[in-house]
């Protein structure tokens, strides 16, 4: 067996014993130029990279529309070695039907699946910045409307850009840069980027636009005929070879977000348009036979459509907030329960409250869907008692486990006593305005379970084993066992799926086998969950989660951390260092109290003589990414040999089971073979499945 | 105010041919009550007015009847004994009487702390900061501050050390007498003496048993000062008399208890029982205070006859106030600056640069007469014209330097608060790039919230942390009032207390942050927030405060209690706000604010002008708290326009703006200012070249220059830390410093290129004349240079020289 799952993992150097010399890693993508494609074209562009791209043969693009292509030849040096590719060519084509938008996209190749890029998606020509364009004299030409794709280098970059207005216009500016850097495995530094436009003639500022979405600006400015200057830079003067940007810039409008936000499925609704430079009102049917979220939509407007622009679609009946006062407990909206319910806090200091019946002992859900994406609003919500009491309240929410939103959510409150109740939301800064648009559901709570994955990428190669782990966070009384599922898998790979164990297991796992002869290939997976949940004697229901993919970050000063991704690629490879991980058993029984040895043999890649070491948790300094093992049961440290230095290629694992370990049967475990990459990483190659079982005396 | 003065002065001539008037006496009658009850009479020819002359110390006073009043010399009245009684007064052939009234006089009188023992100690000055109130006080006898804690400051006199400091059996030999007697050695020299009426009073209060303070007693809520204002000469002399009511509504006469203070000793001299000498020419007060409670005497002094001011157009309603009060004062305005001074001057003040020779010679040689008006609205962006309005930048980055001084916007060298810092800087630049009305600028401040990287104001709360802080900084930034020393306890000057000071700081009491991702995850976003909770209690009652502004009523609400505070602040009604504002800018246009510090207003230290003062407030209310307009009506005036040069006349004057003061061009412009004529751009760190120095963000940089002179690391948000002063150091960086030699030297410089152009000798003088002093020079200027030129050996070292000796004058270092 030669599992590989390569993982970047921090360590700080005195916990990375032995190697600080690069070993096999997946390509880390860097950087696109430009960073954008014009819908109905296809482009070429400059992919740069951490860690060599040589040999890679494929480009997944999410969504629709939107195909890539790798243009440079992986060809042999002329020593006859493979060179160290960091830079290559890749061509995207966009069809006339393709969403604009942003897309994530990875390239594939002997090394697996590479972290994330993101390219942009524009109906706009695609103007690309020259060099030497640092100085208003020096300030390249441009023709609107256009996409102005740039870097913003190095320090001090300051990028100009001339463009002329014949008549009177209104033109907006929509920067990404700093949006376009979350899913950089490793830039720890993001850009804030500060649009200034300034009359070229005289030099005066007519219009800026620093922060908003988060570092990111947007312009619109009336302008009157004349010359103009465009500024571009990070509002610090830093700068970042990596630092991207596309700015598209056009007369058309730009929408931002609709009212009402929820629309229930089936219905047709008059949508009020926030939008630069004039709102407006459009027709909106939701469709029925699609799932119910959040959906970015284009609607009609004057001759073409809109920007992408979020809508959810509501299982909910949805209510809409009337136009009166209902800020009070007196006049506080009435609504049937559930609901769902698309409001907007109009102006500053605005408070709306609905109020709702409920029943002694129910339990009640309310989450608001604003922030996250780019409502104006940071809503706190509280729910209060007829007399105004405020009997719970929540400002931000965090989804699994691990990142912290600006809207909030209450889940699994119990309803005191019969009566009438009322959810309050507001702004907590007091704020409000057009583009303060809310959802918010009120349910009843259903037991349910979020479930991430460790990563978005998985790399095998023939022959070989690997692993990818999930952790769960059960919600609303829900405490059973959740088994996984992946679909998806490229051919010639297997899975054997794990579980998460009722209790106090939060983790599984699940091995993926490739067969011998599996050519190189990926695909883009989908792990699920599921769990039967017993609601009473007489009813069990199930359950089921499709998990989140987790592109894994390191952060600055050693720490590790996550952020939500749309594909987890699985990628069948070239073998790498560590080409089999070796059992002396695939089956464990402990007995509480005993503990028992497992003989661990790896086989090193000819000419690998780097230290490994061995370990049953994925973990990271003192955080513990996932513990498949079965609650009870440890790894005995000090029986076991975990660091297999310079040649060494055995050694063994003890486990032990505490004397109250609960009994199990057949948890699915790996055991992870960790092999420094460099000082903040490691890359950790999988045995085949361990199923670890606990009897009773 | 005492702008009647200058007239009535003509009014007071001697009238010798007539019957000498009858004398009038200030109060008509009087009450005392109790034993150490006492009234200061003030005797005037003629009813109380600025122009009437105090008679006090000419006349002589007469009791009917001394068991029941006594009267000293200086007509302070005494009681002696129940009973009614007459005070005659006489002068020469005038007389009047003052019938007495005494009641309540007892062998064993009550002598309540509060009212009798707590003001002897603050009036004998055994409670000031530097004497038992200081840390630990004295000889290990320790009073609060000015009284501001009575129960330690009985404990201390009463119970500390085994009551080692009183003696209820023989009060005479309590060491607390003794001390300041000097029976016994005390450091403190002698502060009391025996048989005085603080010393009877004092061994009565032992007698009847130290009675302590009490919770309830009455307070004093305003004190009077008679007369509030007096037009005087050198030599004269004043009695003042100072009246407290209670909050009983009780009067009483407190001169004798009161303190006196100059606030400007040339003018004026005060003995401790109020007796004023008018030592000098000017306008000074006197402070005085009482039990936390403070007031003022205007004197005015004037330096001359009235004056005439022949040449004098008023432009605005500024010319109008000013010109009253150089008449009340007899000071002759010089006369106005020329055109080349105007637009140097106008330039710096308005936008922080020196401006270019063609730009000078075309204002110079333009002949229409409004064209000052029309200069100050091109620097200020206010002609409405895109191509006339250029220097709106320019005057964004000037000023947002002032308003991040003051709002304290640096990292303090922290790279992961760059992105904060330059949030906040962004906003102020904008703000002022847009012209935002004050008010809205401070609301925004105030009510600040969210990301401190998206909203620029929410820095407020990161630089200023807790609520002390806060209130600390809003106040004397907004409302001018220095309000630290109440933290600990009674404004020695002010009427705040530990409780007002609380009371304002609970309006920042609820203010925290939470972390956000949505920079993602390294960027370090924190959010600025209201919490539901956080209470500020007053520190030694442990009393929970309500939000209360400085002299309002409790305010508060449920959600943002900044949000009623912001509405208080920034109301036209509350004209403490428009005057903190308008004196700041009078100050740094004029260089001298109408009250100085600018940021100390208070009852106690008046301004010059108070009728200027108003009327610019009132023009900045009505603006609408528009900025550029109040710099604007104060750069067209006349008054701003004013010679440098001071006249023999009013060369004295240092207050009331009768030329313009010379003031030093602050350490950013400045390097500009030579950047500019040398031609060589200063290179700041992590800054593109060609970045001004006046738009430099952060407070700290690390550039000699400017901290040499002046740029201050904005660690505080007086406006004192920008030191305006010259000094030797700058002195000597400007004649030896290497960075003025090497820009002057520079072979890419503006000098190199004029010696390497066509350009005469003589072309190249005029040249370098019009870029560092703004004018051409003279002849004789001319002169002198051909005779070094000639004597030179080298004729790039002369102008070397040359260049080096503009850039060291006064007129090229000072804005004048």
């Amino acid at each position: 067996m030669r599992p590989v799952l390569l993982t970047a993992l921090l360590a700080l150097p005195l916990l990375t014993a032995g190697s600080a010399e690069a070993q096999t890693s997946y390509p880390m993508l860097m950087s696109l130029k430009p960073v954008a494609a014009r819908i109905g074209t296809t482009t070429e562009h400059e992919l740069e990279s951490r860690y060599s791209m040589f040999g890679a043969y494929d480009v997944l693009v999410t969504g629709e529309g939107v195909t890539g292509t790798v243009v440079t030849p992986m060809e042999p040096g002329k020593d006859g070695k493979e060179p160290s590719l960091t830079k290559i060519k890749l061509s995207f084509a966009v069809a006339e039907d393709a969403r604009p938008g942003v897309r994530d996209f990875r390239i594939v190749g002997p090394t697996g699946a590479s972290t994330l890029g993101q390219l942009v998606i524009t109906p706009d020509p695609v103007v690309v910045e020259q060099p030497k364009n640092d100085t208003p004299d020096l300030a390249q030409a441009i023709e609107l409307p256009a996409t102005v794709c740039g870097v913003i280098e190095k320090g001090e970059d300051v990028d100009y850009y001339r463009f002329t207005v014949a008549e009177p216009t209104t033109l907006n500016f929509h920067c990404r840069g700093m949006r376009l850097e979350d899913r950089i495995h490793d830039l720890q530094q993001h850009v804030d980027p500060i649009l200034t436009v300034k009359n070229a003639t005289t030099g005066s500022t007519v219009a800026a636009a620093d922060n908003t979405y988060a570092a990111d600006p947007f312009l619109s400015h009336d302008f009157a005929p004349g010359e103009y200057l465009l500024e571009v830079r990070d509002v610090r003067y830093a700068g970042n070879r990596y630092w991207t940007y596309a700015i598209e810039i056009s007369s058309r409008p730009f929408v931002s977000h609709v009212h009402p936000f929820g629309v229930a499925k089936g219905t047709t609704i008059e949508l009020q348009t926030v939008a630069a430079p004039a709102a407006g009102l459009v027709s909106f049917t939701a469709p029925m036979d699609e799932p119910a979220g959040v959906r970015d939509i284009r609607l009609p407007m004057g001759e073409g459509l809109t920007n992408p622009v979020p809508v959810v679609v509501s299982e909910l009946p949805v209510v809409i907030e009337s136009g009166g006062e209902n800020g009070t407990l007196e006049t506080a909206q009435e609504v049937a329960f559930p609901a769902g319910i698309s409001g907007r806090i109009e102006s500053a200091a605005d408070i709306d409250c609905f109020a709702f019946e409920a029943k002694k002992g129910d339990r009640i859900s309310v989450e608001v869907v604003a922030r996250r994406h780019w409502s104006g609003l940071d809503s706190i919500v509280r729910i209060l008692n007829a007399d105004g009491k405020p009997l719970q309240e929540n400002d931000d929410l965090r989804l699994w486990g691990k990142r912290t939103y600006q809207d909030s959510m209450i889940e699994n409150w119990t309803v005191p006593a019969d009566g009438r109740y009322i959810v309050e939301l507001r702004d907590v800064h007091l704020r409000g305005g057009d583009e303060f648009v809310y959802y918010l559901k009120l349910q009843q709570s259903e037991p349910y379970f979020e479930l991430s994955l460790d990563t978005d990428k998985t790399w095998l190669s023939p022959g070989t084993s690997a692993v990818i782990f999930a952790r769960a966070v059960r919600k609303n009384g829900f405490t059973g066992e959740i088994q996984l599922h992946i679909d998806g898998l490229p051919e010639g790979v297997t899975a054997s799926c794990g579980r998460i164990l009722a209790g106090k297991g939060n983790d599984g796992c699940i091995v993926l086998t490739a067969a011998k002869d599996a050519a190189m290939t990926a695909s883009n997976i989908r792990v699920r969950g599921t769990a039967d949940h017993k609601v009473d004697d007489e009813t069990t229901i199930t359950l089921e989660t499709v998990a989140q993919p987790m592109q894994e970050t390191y952060m600055p000063g050693g720490g590790r951390n996550h952020w939500p991704v749309e594909m987890h690629t699985v990628a069948i490879g070239r073998p790498a260092d560590v080409l089999d991980v070796k059992l002396s058993t695939s089956e464990l029984t402990l007995k509480p109290g005993e503990s028992t040895t497992i003989d661990v043999e790896i086989t090193r890649a000819e000419g690998f003589d780097k230290n490994v070491t061995l370990d049953m948790l994925f973990q990271h300094l003192s955080s513990k990414y996932a513990i498949t093992l079965p609650e009870g049961v440890t790894i005995d440290l000090k029986k076991s040999k975990t660091l297999l230095t310079a040649k060494e290629s055995k050694g063994a694992i003890t486990l032990t089971a505490a004397a109250n370990a609960p009994v199990v049967d057949r948890q699915q475990c790996s055991v992870m073979a960790n092999v420094s990459i460099n000082f903040v990483m490691k890359a950790t190659y999988s045995s085949p499945p361990l199923f670890v079982s606990v009897k009773g005396e | 105010m005492v702008t009647r003065l200058a007239v009535m002065l003509l009014l007071v001539a001697p009238t010798a041919a007539h019957a000498a008037p009858p004398l009038h006496v200030t109060p008509p009658d009087v009450q005392l009550q109790g034993n150490f009850d006492q009234t200061q009479l003030l005797v005037t020819g003629a009813a109380l007015a600025p122009e009437t002359a105090d008679l006090t110390t000419q006349v002589e006073f007469t009791s009917s009847d001394a068991s029941v009043v006594t009267v000293s010399e200086t007509g302070l009245l005494k009681a002696a004994g129940n009973g009614q009684a007459e005070i005659t007064i006489t002068s020469d052939e005038r007389t009047a009487t003052v019938p007495v009234t005494v009641a309540g006089y007892s062998d064993s009188p009550s002598v309540p702390f509060d009212q009798q023992i707590r003001p002897i100690l603050s009036r004998l000055g055994c409670n000031a900061g530097e004497c038992h109130a200081s840390q630990f006080g004295k000889g290990g006898f320790v009073l609060s501050v000015v009284g501001f804690d009575p129960n330690l400051d009985f404990n201390s006199l009463v119970r500390d050390r085994q009551q080692r400091r009183i003696n209820f059996v023989q009060p005479e030999e309590s060491l607390f007498l003794k001390k300041p007697t000097m029976q016994v050695p005390h450091g403190g020299g002698q502060r009391l003496l025996k048989g005085s009426s603080y010393y009877d009073t004092l061994v009565a209060w032992i007698r009847a048993g130290a009675p302590g303070p009490k919770k309830d007693t009455t307070k004093v809520t305003s004190l009077e000062v008679w007369p509030q204002e007096r037009l005087v000469k050198p030599g004269e002399t004043q009695q003042l008399r100072a009246v407290a009511r209670y909050s009983d509504d009780r009067v009483v006469d407190v001169t004798h208890l009161a303190k006196f203070d100059s606030m400007d000793e040339a003018v004026l001299s005060v003995t401790p029982t109020g007796l004023v000498t008018v030592e000098g020419k000017g306008q000074a007060p006197i402070m005085v205070r009482f039990e936390g409670q403070a007031n003022i005497a205007l004197f005015v002094s004037p330096y001359g006859e009235p004056a005439q001011l022949a040449d004098w157009e008023n432009r605005n309603f500024i010319d109008e106030l000013a010109a009253s009060k150089f008449r009340e004062l007899g000071i002759e305005p010089s006369h106005v600056c020329d055109d080349a001074t105007f637009i140097r001057r106008a330039y710096l003040d308005a936008i922080g640069t020196i401006p270019q020779p063609d730009e000078v010679h075309a204002f110079v040689a333009d002949e229409d007469p409004a064209k000052r008006d029309r200069l100050v609205d091109r620097l200020l962006g206010l002609t409405g014209d895109p191509n006339l309005d250029v220097f709106n930048d320019q005057y964004a980055a000037y000023w947002t330097l002032k308003w991040s001084d003051l709002l304290r916007n640096t990292t303090g060298g922290q790279r992961a608060d760059e992105q904060r810092m330059w949030a906040m800087h962004n906003w102020i630049r904008e703000s002022m790039r847009t012209n935002k009305p004050f008010d809205q600028f401070v609301r925004e401040v105030v009510t600040a919230k969210g990301s401190i990287y998206s909203s620029g104001p929410a820095s407020y709360y990161r630089v200023f942390r807790n609520s002390s802080d806060l209130a600390e900084a809003t106040s004397q930034l907004f409302l001018g009032v220095r309000l630290a020393c109440a933290k600990c306890h009674h404004h020695p000057f002010e009427k705040y207390s530990q409780a007002d000071y609380y009371s304002f700081a609970a309006f920042f009491s609820r203010i925290g942050t939470k972390n956000s991702e949505e920079f993602g995850l390294f960027g370090r976003e924190a959010v600025v927030m209201v919490r539901n909770s956080g209470d500020v209690r007053h520190p030694r009652t442990g009393q929970v405060l309500k939000p209360r502004p400085l002299d309002g009523d409790e305010m508060e609400h449920e959600l943002d209690r900044r949000i009623p505070l912001a509405e208080w602040l920034t109301s036209p009604d509350n004209r403490d706000f428009a005057r903190n504002a308008v004196n700041r800018y009078v100050s740094y246009l004029l260089g001298r604010g109408l009250v100085e510090p600018v940021d100390d207003m208070r009852a106690t230290n008046p301004p010059t002008n108070p009728a200027l003062m108003e009327a610019l407030a009132d023009h900045f209310i009505d603006s609408g708290y528009d900025l550029k307009q109040l710099i604007r009506v104060i750069m067209t005036s006349r008054l701003y326009q004013l010679d440098s040069q001071p006249t023999e006349q009013n060369a004295s004057d240092s207050k009331f703006y009768s030329h313009f003061k010379v003031k030093r061009i602050p350490a950013e412009p400045l390097l500009d200012a030579i950047d500019q004529v040398t031609g060589v751009q200063t290179k700041f760190k992590s800054l593109p070249l060609g970045t001004r120095a006046i738009e430099l963000p952060d407070g700290e940089y690390p550039n000699y220059f400017l901290n040499t002179f002046g740029k201050p690391r904005r660690a505080s948000v007086c406006e004192c830390e920008r030191m305006p002063d010259e000094n030797l150091g700058q002195a000597l960086h400007t004649l030896n410093g290497d960075i003025l030699a090497t820009k002057i030297a520079d072979k890419k410089g503006r000098l190199a290129q004029l010696l390497a152009s066509d350009m005469s000798d003589a072309e190249i003088i005029t040249e370098l004349y019009l870029r560092t002093v703004g004018r051409e020079p003279t002849n004789s200027e001319v002169a002198t240079a051909r005779q070094f030129l000639d004597e030179s050996p080298s004729r790039d070292v002369f102008f070397q020289d040359l260049l080096w000796a503009l850039l060291n004058s006064k007129q090229f270092l000072f804005v004048r």
